[in-house]
């Protein structure tokens, strides 16, 4: 490199060491004006909830004395505001929740949450679903569908509580369409039904398995045995006349049958070719079955699988009014002896559990 | 008569170099240094251009800051896995930290990995524990587990002891015992921030296609803390801890912001971290036997969904945050920054088949090569450059003002990207209050370029060697005082 060329280069590096260190310093001093200005902005939020708490509290307990205009919000102010409301309205029921519903008319929230909800920010679209739930605003319930069916499960789920809540026959439907969702949990979801009233909930529900496939029908049926174990009898039936092969839907499906009138098609099931059935079906005969069941059982304790003789010995001991005696009875009649000795383990099993509770 | 004695040493020196015929060698050399300073600054000034936009527009999105409890019901639940070995110190009080979270739904694991002090016993006492019969399913190999407790006055805190097996190996343990479908890894001598599972959940709620999103972690050192939550954060009064607070936010704002943008992240801090159990499942869980066992799963995660096209998302959010203890002494911060730079190389070496990868998009074509040249190779070549500018200044080859330029340039820089971390800091979630600690900052970002950056840069190189040589890894167990975790 020649001289020139050096010192041309040099040069240049020393210009931008100057430009360095002003746009270093410019930044310094933005960073400085920031932290100002944050300040600044926590200490209005400080004074807004100074100001609104009050406010919203003497709307709970005392509406009357209410009569005065509000005090004026900046943009900012009035997200804040909108928070403390939506907070304090998770806290409360009945009357003093309409008169907070009625803050909301004051605080002209319907069309500013509407806004919200076609915008970008995730914390105000949630904002909104909520708040639009929570005030019962009618025509907001088509806007709010698209979010039922929205990816996010938290989308999905606060959309679904807010069109329960503004019309529940609706809004059912809606939300049975989405029982495929892995994501939607079936215990939440039947948090959500679990206060609409009964009888629109076991038609709704019975009305989606009619079309249902057989992982929805196995959610369904979950559903609805968490809701009313009773009605999801039906459901039960259904699922063991349409889908006899399903082995995920029938271990639910046994799992859940509460009623004897099931026990004709439940006994069919006894040579399943899926073990994790007849283990389910073991089970289940305890739970419903009565002393005519016992040679099913018997047969079930020569079964291929270990957990299908342990679930079957386990059944037979449980089985009302057996006795020692009946027990000896049925050792002694069985042959295999891999059945011998699962219901000897079992026996041992219980007697050693016993000792130990006295 | 020492003087003297320099002088003939340097025109001795002088000598020798005039005769090797080094000539042809120096200007090809001096132009790799030199391009590898440029695309050193190109590559970091883009990350802080896309970092300050990304934070604009986190900010923007959440404004409101807090998702109200009113969505509580909702939020997925998460297990906090805790490994542990020889923590009899911090552990009670880390713990205690985490069981006072602001979460609807979590569980606390710790994983007691054979620790050879009274870390259970700690735990036992604090804890109220006792032995469970719950068993767990081995859907990630780990050592013999000897023992799942549980907590009888916290119904969400299990314990398990197990053989020692290393972190990675704890954290498999701790992922077969956990129950939810996402788990928060977060270290024993480390505390949260109380809304930090509340924030870093986000990512979660709005994308559906988020597996991992990792959180900032601030140096704990000169902080205010009582019962393991913090009261006041404050700025320590060492030196050696205030320059890795600058580094720590250089790190974590700009450098992994920059990236999570492209979904390029290649490092999810194992301070804090929250991923998908089902993927990490599928992986194969953490490694065993690496140092960086964190920026290993994270780097096989990538590897494993670009490789299957498979839509996915790996976010770094800026505002939850995890404390940690920073090294106040040069020799435990020496021994830490080795064991990084071998957890790097470890890393990028298991999963080499990426870069390039025609699949692999950012990760493969742009974040895994940066890694490889300017972190894991770049002490090598940043040694070199300063071997280099000694060895021409003795040959009388460099004139004095350009190497001066040249300097005032390259910390010119230094200082300026450090500042663009501070206005991220202040944009995001600045704990530091005043003006004043700001400006400390500052004097930090400049005084780091004397002797404490050219120290970094020798211990990362001596990383670069053991990993060479291929050295054995263990549990990377640091000196600390544990005095931040119950300050007045």
């Amino acid at each position: 490199m020649s001289d020139t060329h050096s010192d041309v280069i040099v040069q240049l590096v020393w210009y931008s060491s100057a430009v360095l260190l002003l746009i270093t310093l410019l930044l310094l001093v933005l960073t400085l004006f920031m932290h100002y200005e944050r300040r600044q902005r926590d200490k209005s939020r400080q004074q807004a909830t100074e100001q609104w708490t009050p406010i919203l509290f003497s709307w709970i307990y005392s509406p009357d004395e209410n009569t005065g205009p509000l005090p004026q919000l900046t943009a900012e102010g009035f997200g804040f505001v909108v928070q403390l409301w939506l907070q304090l309205e998770q806290t409360v029921r009945g009357s003093a929740s309409s008169r907070l519903a009625g803050l909301a008319q004051q605080l002209n929230l319907i069309p500013v949450m509407k806004q919200w909800l076609h915008g970008y920010s995730t914390d105000k679209k949630l904002t909104a679903i909520m708040a639009l739930g929570i005030v019962q605003e009618k025509s907001a319930f088509a806007d709010l569908i698209p979010h039922v069916l929205d990816k996010r499960t938290i989308f999905s789920l606060v959309a679904a509580r807010a069109l329960l809540a503004i019309d529940p026959k609706l809004g059912l439907p809606v939300i049975l369409s989405q029982i495929h969702r892995d994501d939607w949990s079936v215990s939440r979801l039947a948090g959500l039904l679990v206060r609409l009233p009964h009888d629109l909930m076991v038609r709704s529900i019975t009305d989606c398995a009619e079309k249902a496939t057989a992982k929805e029908l196995r959610r369904l049926i979950k559903l609805m045995h968490i809701l009313s174990p009773i009605d999801s009898q039906p459901l039960i039936q259904q699922a063991l006349e349409h889908y006899p092969n399903e082995m995920e839907l029938l271990t639910t499906a046994f799992a859940s049958a509460v009623s004897p009138d099931l026990l004709p098609l439940l006994r069919q099931q006894v040579d399943n070719p899926q073990w994790e059935v007849r283990v389910q079906l073991a089970k289940a005969l305890a739970r419903l079955g009565d002393r005519s069941d016992a040679p099913l059982l018997l047969k079930m304790l020569s079964d291929s699988n270990w957990w299908v003789r342990y679930r079957a010995a386990q059944s037979l001991i449980a089985m009302p009014g057996v006795e020692d005696e009946q027990l000896q009875q049925w050792q002694q009649q069985l042959t295999d002896p891999f059945a011998i000795a699962i219901l000897l383990q079992v026996k041992e099993e219980q007697q050693r559990q016993q000792q130990g509770r006295t | 008569m020492a003087n003297d004695w320099l002088q003939q040493s340097i025109e001795w020196m002088h000598q020798w170099i005039q005769q090797l015929d080094l000539a042809p060698w120096l200007v090809p050399l001096q132009w790799l240094l030199v391009g590898y300073f440029v695309c050193l600054s190109a590559g970091y000034l883009i990350l802080n251009l896309v970092a300050l936009l990304v934070m604009r527009s986190h900010i923007q999105s959440a404004r409101t800051e807090l998702l109200p409890a009113s969505y509580a019901s909702f939020l997925t639940p998460i297990s906090v896995l805790v490994p542990a070995y020889n923590e009899q110190e911090t552990i009670g009080s880390s713990v205690l930290s985490l069981l006072q979270l602001t979460y609807p739904e979590y569980e606390v694991i710790v994983i007691n990995d054979g620790s050879k002090d009274e870390t259970l016993q700690v735990l036992k006492d604090s804890f109220a524990l006792t032995l469970s019969s719950a068993t767990c399913p081995l859907r990630l190999p780990c050592q013999q587990i000897r023992g799942i407790y549980q907590s009888s006055r916290y119904p969400n805190l299990k314990v398990i002891d197990k053989a020692n097996g290393g972190k990675a190996d704890a954290l498999n343990a701790g992922v077969n015992l956990s129950r939810f479908p996402l788990f928060c890894g977060v270290d024993a001598d480390s505390i949260l921030q109380r809304d930090s599972l509340l924030r870093i959940i986000r990512p979660f709620l709005e994308d559906p296609t988020a597996i991992a999103a990792g959180g900032t972690v601030r140096i704990a050192n000169g902080c205010q803390v009582k019962d393991g939550l913090l009261l006041k954060a404050a700025l320590p009064n060492k030196i050696l801890p205030q320059l890795q607070i600058v580094e720590y936010l250089r790190g974590f704002l700009f450098g992994r912001l920059g990236w999570s943008s492209l979904n390029a992240l290649l490092i999810i801090s194992g301070a804090f971290g929250l991923f998908r159990k089902d993927l990490v499942i599928e992986v194969g869980g953490y490694r065993h036997k690496t140092i960086g066992e964190d920026m290993e799963l994270v780097v096989r995660m990538h590897k494993h969904m670009r490789l299957n096209n498979r839509k996915y998302r790996i976010y770094f959010i800026p505002d939850p945050v995890c404390w940690t203890e920073a090294p106040e002494d040069l020799a435990t911060l020496a021994q830490q920054r080795v064991r990084w730079q071998r957890g790097l190389l470890e890393s990028l070496s298991a999963n080499m088949s990426l870069l390039f990868h025609r699949k692999s998009g950012a990760v493969g074509w742009l974040a895994f090569p940066f890694a490889l040249l300017f972190e894991a190779l770049g002490p090598a070549l940043e040694v070199l450059g300063y071997l280099f500018m000694l060895f021409t200044w003795l040959a009388g080859w460099l004139d004095p003002a350009a190497l001066l330029a040249f300097l005032v340039v390259t910390i010119g820089f230094g200082i300026l990207i450090s500042v663009v971390a501070l206005v991220l800091e202040e944009m995001s979630y600045p704990v530091y209050p005043g003006g004043r600690s700001i400006m400390r900052l500052f004097l930090m970002a400049v005084l780091e370029n004397f002797g404490y950056r050219q120290l970094n840069s020798w211990w990362r190189l001596k990383g670069l060697w053991l990993w060479a040589r291929n050295s054995k890894s263990s549990w990377g167990t640091m000196k600390r005082s544990g005095k931040w975790q119950n300050t007045k």
